[in-house]
Order: structure tokens, then sequence, then C-alpha cells
């Protein structure tokens, strides 16, 4: 559950690094705790197994020793009861005593007859040596108080007929102490003799078990063939309990003559353990050692703790690792879209420091910075030439204003005069300033009528024009040659060596006569159109742009007019006003254009002019000024009695 | 607006190509300005690629024939298409400047020893 919610959210780099690296590292680890564990753990099973097999083999072959030896004793005074070798009281007790005294391992020794049958006259007959406080003592155990023939020890193998082990009894009265007695019946003849018999203190076998050391919590106990305690560590089982009774499956192996080692409860403690068994004097009794599985796995469970300990702290050694890895990549990446973000918001001038620990993050780091440097020397060049096209806009917009204040724009421009009907329109590109038009009365009946335009732009122009007009107005006594005024006007232009010209129609007209003199200087040919709207290009000789070049001579021409003539002068930014396609608006459009004129008003044909021309551009931008001038002669007309009345 | 130059004959022969207008006349001028200054007198130019010129265009025209008329050096123009021609007519400047129909001829022009 928990690694699938880390896989689901949007993982970044160290939780990335921490599923891909750390959780294997953390199977990994766990993979080995798991094999070197089972492994350990198989190991101690296999050593605790032989060692207390080879523990129980060992102590069961000394028990077995030392009971054989008991065993042997009284066989041997058997033995020696029987062929008659021992045959005397005094005999007896010498032997008896003698062979007491060299066997302190075992309690006592006697040897009992049947009534009557050893001393002649004493029914009871049993000498009985044994170990009291580190000497040997000696008793008549033939006492009325002590009728052995009634004792186990003596009844069971004369029975039997053969020798065994007793079960273990306190034997009151007699050795007085709680013991196991071996007794070899020997006879006479054909016929039951007495018993010879040894006695081992069940409190030797005590002492002798508790010698030896199963761990720190194993111990030793010992049965005998009917599955009673002999020794057992809980002292109220001792010589009661059984061990059938306490741990049946144990009892079952035990029982048998066989050893061996296997898994059971411990009859002790109730829990888990090794038992190794092994029978002593052919199944008479049994040694069972106990191993508590708790003490056995302590070693593996210790190394497997260890491991524990050992494996989380490489492992939370490998997650930090990770962590500061993952965050020395990460953060100066964090730090870089963070600082990403400031330049696009416009912070140029942040310090980026970053410290990356890896080549690639500071290669990138360098980059960035070296972007961000770039970005701002191109923000200050952008600026600085910003700046400098504002201020050539604002002396654009100054060429303008001068341009447009050298004009005259009041119309109607003549309203005392009815033989005229002018009407002017500019429209200033945004880049370029050099049309100017221009029309003024030098007498009663002669107006003159100027269209220009400006080779250049900006404030240079405006002032050659500015220039131009006055010199032209200043040589307005020869305007009645306009050939001569030209001539002389850029002889004028021409002092300077500027460069720049001035594409010019300067055209005098009488009023009273109609009769058209004008001069052209490298200007677009005007248009005369007739009231019935005959169309006709004035295009006759025409001479080089004032300014241009110097020592020229300029040619008029002279036209008449008939009433209702309308004169349209205009610029080249007319005429090559570009469409959308880069098509110019062309004089055959204009020439076109120009025949629905009659009868209509110069102000309304210069308006019908200028739409025309913004209808054709459409969107294109306007790249050159665009000047139109129309000039309706309408004759001499019956002068108002207003204007008589003043003239008298 | 782009400009091939060349030398023959000891003639510097530029060739104009696309449009000399308001946006490249400043350079165009410049441009001619300082081949005349670094000597080269006898030009002649070739419009067969120059698509339109305007008025700030014609300046630069002027003020290279006004230099090397001041140096006694010659300009001769050549290639002109009619629109182009057209424009030079109206502003008069193909009565203060030479204009032939080829770059041969252009080329004879200016290799004849001035012209009286």
């Amino acid at each position: 559950m928990a690694r699938l919610v880390l896989l689901s959210v949007t993982a970044n780099l160290s939780r990335r690094l921490l599923i891909w690296v750390g959780v294997p590292g953390m199977l990994l680890f766990g993979g080995v705790i798991w094999l070197v564990s089972v492994r350990s753990f198989d190991r101690v099973r296999d050593q605790t197994e032989q060692l207390i097999r080879a523990m129980v083999e060992t102590h069961a072959a000394r028990l077995d020793g030392s009971l054989y030896r008991a065993s042997k004793i009284a066989e041997l005074l058997a033995g020696a009861l029987e062929s008659g070798t021992v045959r005397e009281q005094q005999q007896l007790e010498t032997l008896l005593g003698q062979m007491v005294e060299k066997s302190p391992e075992f309690y006592g020794s006697c040897v009992a007859f049947e009534p009557e049958s050893f001393l002649p006259g004493e029914r009871l007959y049993a000498p009985y040596f044994y170990w009291k406080e580190g000497k040997v003592q000696f008793e008549q155990l033939g006492t009325p108080e002590y009728n052995y023939f009634e004792k186990d020890w003596y009844k069971t193998p004369k029975g039997n007929g053969e020798a065994l082990w007793s079960e273990p009894y306190f034997d009151e009265g007699g050795g007085n102490a709680l013991m196991i007695t071996y007794s070899v019946p020997f006879r006479r003849g054909a016929e039951f003799w007495g018993m010879a018999t040894i006695d081992i203190a069940l409190s030797q076998f005590a002492e002798e078990l508790a010698r030896i050391r199963v761990g720190q919590t194993g111990y030793a106990f010992l049965v005998n063939r009917t599955g009673r305690f002999i020794v057992y560590p809980d002292a109220k089982l001792a010589m009661q309990g059984r061990i059938q009774d306490i741990n049946p499956e144990l009892a079952r192996h035990l029982l048998t003559t066989e050893k061996g080692v296997m898994r059971t409860r411990d009859p002790l403690r109730n829990e888990e353990a090794w038992v190794a068994f092994a029978p002593i004097q052919n199944g008479s009794l049994a040694l069972a050692l106990v191993y508590p599985r708790e003490e056995v796995l302590l070693p593996a469970v210790r190394l497997q703790s260890e491991m524990f300990v050992l494996g989380g702290v490489g492992l939370l050694a490998l997650f930090g690792a990770i962590f500061i890895v993952a965050r020395s990549i990460s953060r100066p990446i964090a730090q870089l879209s963070l600082a990403a973000q400031e330049v696009a918001a416009g912070n140029l001038n942040q310090r980026l420091d970053i410290r990356a620990g890896t080549e690639e993050v500071r290669n990138l780091a360098n980059a960035f910075r070296k972007m961000t440097r770039d970005l701002k020397m191109r923000m200050q060049e952008l600026e600085y030439t910003t700046t400098v096209q504002q201020r050539m806009e604002g002396e654009l917009s100054a060429a303008r204003s001068i341009q447009m204040s050298l004009l005259p724009k009041h119309f109607p421009a003549f309203p005392e005069r009815t033989e005229i009907d002018l009407h002017a329109i500019v429209q200033p590109a945004r880049a370029v300033g050099g049309d100017f038009y221009d029309y003024y009365f030098i007498d009663a009946d002669t107006m003159c009528l100027v269209i220009a335009d400006v080779a250049g732009k900006g404030v240079a122009a405006a002032l050659f024009m500015a220039v131009t007009k006055t010199l032209l107005k200043a040589n307005s006594v020869h305007a009645m040659d306009p050939a001569e005024m030209l001539t002389r006007v850029n002889e004028e232009l021409n002092d300077e060596k500027t460069g720049m010209f001035v594409s010019l129609l300067f055209a005098v007209l009488n009023v009273r006569t109609g009769e058209l003199r004008f001069c052209n200087a490298g200007h677009p040919a005007p248009f005369l159109i007739s009231a019935a709207g005959r169309r006709r290009s004035l295009d006759g000789q025409s001479g080089v742009a004032l300014g241009a070049w110097r020592h020229l001579r300029y040619a008029a021409q002279v036209h008449q007019l008939e009433p209702g003539d309308t004169l349209l002068f205009f610029t080249d930014g007319v005429t090559e006003a570009l469409n959308p396609q880069e098509q110019f608006y062309s004089i055959r459009r204009l020439e076109d254009l120009a025949g629905s004129f009659s009868g209509r008003s110069a102000q309304q044909i210069t308006n019908a002019v200028a739409h025309d021309v913004r209808r054709f551009c459409a969107e294109h931008e306007q790249s050159d000024d665009l000047t139109i001038l129309a000039a309706r002669w309408l004759g001499q007309q019956p002068a108002p009695t207003t204007l008589h009345n003043h003239g008298t | 607006m782009q400009i091939h130059e060349a030398k023959e004959d000891g003639v510097l022969i530029v060739a104009v190509q696309g449009n000399v207008d308001t946006m490249s006349a400043g350079q165009f001028e410049a441009r001619l300005v300082e081949l005349i200054a670094e000597g080269s007198h006898r030009i002649c130019i070739d419009c067969s690629a120059m698509a339109y010129v305007n008025s700030a265009g014609l300046k630069g025209f002027l003020v290279a024939a006004k230099e090397l008329d001041a140096r006694d050096g010659r300009l001769v123009l050549c290639g002109m298409s009619e629109n182009v021609r057209a424009i030079f007519d109206m502003i008069g400047f193909t009565q203060i400047i030479a204009i032939v129909p080829t770059r041969e001829e252009a080329l004879r022009r200016l290799a004849e020893p001035a012209a009286a």
C-alpha cells in the first residue's frame, strides 16, 4: 500500500532515487539477513545436536561404568559365596568391609542370607558396610526391626531369580538414605541362599548430574526403566513423578534402550528444547540432557539482531546518502527554475548563487548565468536603441509639425473670390515628411499655386522645405515668368552642397482671364479636368528637381483654362501608394477616377482622391506623404453686390 | 537591397539589387560616397536588378553624381527597367546623369576620354 502510494505520486528526484535505489537496497539487505539467519540457525541446531549427543553419551558411559563396577562388586561377592571361597563370618565381613572401603563412590554393600543358612542358630544375618561421615561403618541389618526378607531389594530378585537394580527407595532402618540397590541372588547347590547387594545413594547421582553443565539453563535428569525420576531438578518430582506423565512423547523414546536426540517440550519448563538421551545398564536407567531452545538459538538470535541493527544502520546511511545526493542535485535545479521564473518576470539583476555538487548541474548553472548576462546586455542594447528610436521619432514629429505649420490650412481659402474654388489635403506618412503646397495672390488677379515634394525626411527635409517656400516667396517678383523664377530659386538652393532636392510645380493663374503659366521641376504632371469631365495631363516639358544641379534652365508652359476647368495637383505619394499586393495606385487609376469629377467642388475632389487611395491601400501602411491640391476656375462671375458696393 | 561591386578596366561597377527606398537609401548613399572617397572616379551603376527607387534613393544617385562631378569623375547608369527609368525621367535626372541601356555601352562611355 505504502509502495503504491509512493509510486502514484509524481516523483521528484529524491523520491525516485529512494524508490529505485533505496527499496532494492532494502530488499537486498533483507534477503541477506534472512539467508544468513537461516544458515546460522541451521548451523546452531546441528552443532547443538552434535554437542549434546556427545555429552549424553560421555556421561551415560561414565554412569554406566560406575554402575557396572557396582554390579561387579555384588556379583563378585555372590560368586565368592557360591564357589565356597568364603565360608566364615569373619572372612565374609572382612571382605565386605574391604570392598566398601575401596569403593568410596558407593554408599554401601550388604550380603543377606536366608534364615539360619550361614550362621547356625541366627535367623537373620545381613552384615552391612556403608559410608557415613567419611568413615566406613558396620551394621548388622538382620534385626527384628528390620525384616529384610520383606524388603523389595531382597524379595523381588529372589522371586525373579536374577540380579537387578531396585526402584529408588528410602532405606528406613538400613542405610537410612535415598538409594537404589543392585541385588545379585546366590545359591548354595540348587537352593537360593542369599542376596549380595550394593547401594548407591541417589545423592551421589545428583552430585554427578549436577556437575554436568548443559549451557547456562540446560540440565540433566535420570529416570529408571519405569520412567520414574531418579534425579530431577524439581525436587518435588524426584522419586515421585514419572516422565510419561509429563512428556509421553519423550518417554516413548527415553524408555527404550536406544540413544538419540529429539526436539520436544522441556519437561521442566514446558518450552521447546533439545533433549539427548542414552540408556544406562541396558535400560535400567536412562540419562537425558535438556538444552532449552531459547539458549541454543541465543547466538543465532544475537547474530540476527546484530545483523538487523547493522542492516538498519546501513539502510539509514544509504537513505541518507540518497537524500543528500538527490538534494545536492535537485536543490540547485529548483533554484535555477526559480531563477528562470524570476528572469521570465523580468528581473535580470538577481544574483544566482548556486553551489552545485555535480558537474552537469554546475554547467547548467553557468549556462544559465551566461544566458541571464547576455539577456541583460541585449535588454540594455534594446533600451538604448529604443531611446535612440524615440529620439528619432521625436525629431520626426518635430519635422512634421514644422512641415504642417508651413501649410495654409484654412478653407475655403479665399471666401471672397468667386472665381476660384480651391482645396488641398496633405496626409503625412509616419516616417517621411517632405510634401508641401502653397497658394497666394501676388496681386488682385494673379494667384500662385505650389506643390512640392522634398527628397528625404526628418528635420532636414522640413527645413529644406521651409527654405524653398521662403525662396519662392522672395522671388515672387518674377512670378509672371515661372521659368525664370525657378531658374533663380534653383541657383539659390544649390548654394549648399546638401544633396537635397525638391520636385516642384509652380503655377501662376490669372483668375480674371484663366491664363495658366506653370513650370515643372521634376514633379508629376498635373491633370486638367474640364467641366465636361475630359482629362488632360499637362505633361509638357519638365525640368530637373530644384536643388539637384546648378546652372540649369527651366521652361514654362502656358495654357488657357475654360470656366469650370479643374487643375488637379498631386505628389507621387498618390500614384505610388501601395496596396497589400505591392502594386502602385498609378496615374491611370487617378485619371479614371478624375472622370467622375465634373461639377464637383474642389473639396469633394480632394476628398474623393484621398478616399480612393485609402480604399486601394487597404491595410497597407502609407509609406510616403500624400498631397492633393485641386483648384477649380469658375471664370469671371458677376461681382456680388456687396463686393461692388464695397468697391465704390 | 544588396550591392555587388566589381572592377573592370579601372571602372567600378556597382550592381544594385532590390528596392532603393527609404529603408535602404542611407546605406546606398553612404557606400557610394565611401567608394568615391576611396578613389573610384569612374563608376557604372548597373540598375538591371533594381526594382524600385523613391526620392530618398534618388538622392543617393544625385549625391554620387555631384561627388564625381566635383572630382572630374564620371557616372553612368545602365540596365534600367522602364518603371525605374520613368522615375528618373520624372525627377529630371535623365538630364543630368548619363543613362544607357546596357552595361557594355556604359563601359564604353566610361572608357572614352572625358567628354567635351
